[in-house]
């Protein structure tokens, strides 16, 4: 599969690594120039795009119009869905996940904004850690 | 009608209180609740302080009855997601939103929102200002008192009223060609972008349509 994926913060860059080493071809979108050092010192093979993710420029210039999977990693919600609708309605990527950062957010991330599968960390800890104190509870 | 503006920055706090003035029931929108100093003492409208993702705040402000909704937030990306949020979850009829990159502008645009882009209005009318040719009477009647003048409509009054340039006894707008067809304009038509139109003027007013146009 070719994977464009917005945001190589430390998720993905853990990403990246992960879906380099099954094969996949993975291209990651950065603007933080420090980050972008990081990801080329650790992983020299993968394809860097420097910009805005949130810019048809720079989405176009990933070869975004080409790719089954489109990730959004940024810290900023707002990014994450107006990326996905430009994906959709431009480059008519298949499938968008996202990452929501807001967990008041998380009645946004939908097909009507143009993304497939959401992914609310908050919400995850939240369950994992209420898992941890019941089974404390039941020992 | 029921007004949602996002953002009470500059263009927010003026389009909100203009609408206020108009009688329009407003509601403004900011994350920043010192941005509502900017609004008057006589600004009846209602002012709600918070992030206008969150739906608990688009509920204060009464989305669901909206008739209009405008985003003039700072961002680009925000004004793009209210405007789809308040398009595809709240069926808001009107919605337009402040884009300032003018090539994504273009996409939102194929969405169905109006966009109004700053950068390509300033730079249009600053060029129009300097290097439009002055406007040639194109038949006068009587004898000169009446000139019919043609011209393309200033990017600075597309989308208000024609009739908004309409002066009784100088200024009258006959006709205006739009994709090709002419008309004469009807009650309540708005200038759209590039409308190209014919205008009867008193010659005591070109001055005046001078200044309009943006000459």
């Amino acid at each position: 599969m070719y994977i464009v994926i917005v945001g190589g913060g430390a998720v993905g860059f853990h990403l990246t690594q992960k879906l380099l080493s099954y094969g996949h071809k993975v291209t990651v979108i950065e603007k933080r120039p420090k980050t972008i050092e990081e990801l080329k010192s650790k992983i020299p093979e993968v394809k860097i795009i420097e910009g805005d993710g949130s810019k048809l420029e720079t989405l176009r210039r990933s070869g975004l119009d080409k790719a089954d999977l489109l990730i959004l990693l940024t810290g900023v919600d707002e990014k994450n869905l107006s990326i996905g609708l430009l994906a959709k309605n431009e480059f008519k990527v298949p499938r968008v996940v996202s990452r929501v950062n807001d967990p008041n957010h998380e009645w946004l991330f939908d097909k009507h904004l143009g993304i497939d599968n959401a992914i609310n960390r908050a919400a995850l800890m939240v369950d994992e850690l209420t898992k941890v104190l019941k089974s404390d509870e039941s020992n | 009608m029921k007004i949602l503006v996002i953002g009470c920055g500059r263009v927010g706090s003026y389009l909100a209180e203009l609408l206020n003035s108009e009688d329009h029931n407003v509601a403004v929108i900011d994350r920043d609740i010192n941005s509502f100093d900017r609004l008057s003492s006589g600004f009846k409208g209602q002012c709600i302080h918070g992030d206008a993702l969150d739906r608990d705040i688009l509920n204060k402000a009464n989305i669901q009855n909206a008739d209009a909704l405008a985003s003039v937030t700072n961002s680009d990306s925000l004004n793009a997601t209210i405007a789809m949020i308040a398009k595809k979850k709240f069926l808001v009829p009107k919605i337009a939103i402040r884009v300032f990159d003018p090539s994504d502008a273009e996409v939102y645009r194929k969405l169905g929102i109006s966009i109004i882009s700053p950068t390509e209005w300033a730079a249009n009318f600053i060029r129009d200002v300097l290097v439009h040719p002055e406007l040639h009477p194109k038949l006068t009647i009587g004898s000169g008192d009446v000139q019919i003048v043609e011209l393309v409509v200033p990017h600075a009054l597309v989308g208000r009223p024609i009739d908004h340039v309409n002066i009784p006894q100088q200024v009258r707008t006959i006709a205006v060609v739009r994709q090709g067809r002419a008309i004469i304009p009807y009650d309540g038509m708005m200038f759209a972008d590039n409308d190209f139109l014919t205008l009867a003027v008193s010659t005591l007013a070109m001055k005046r349509v001078e200044e309009l146009m943006g000459q």
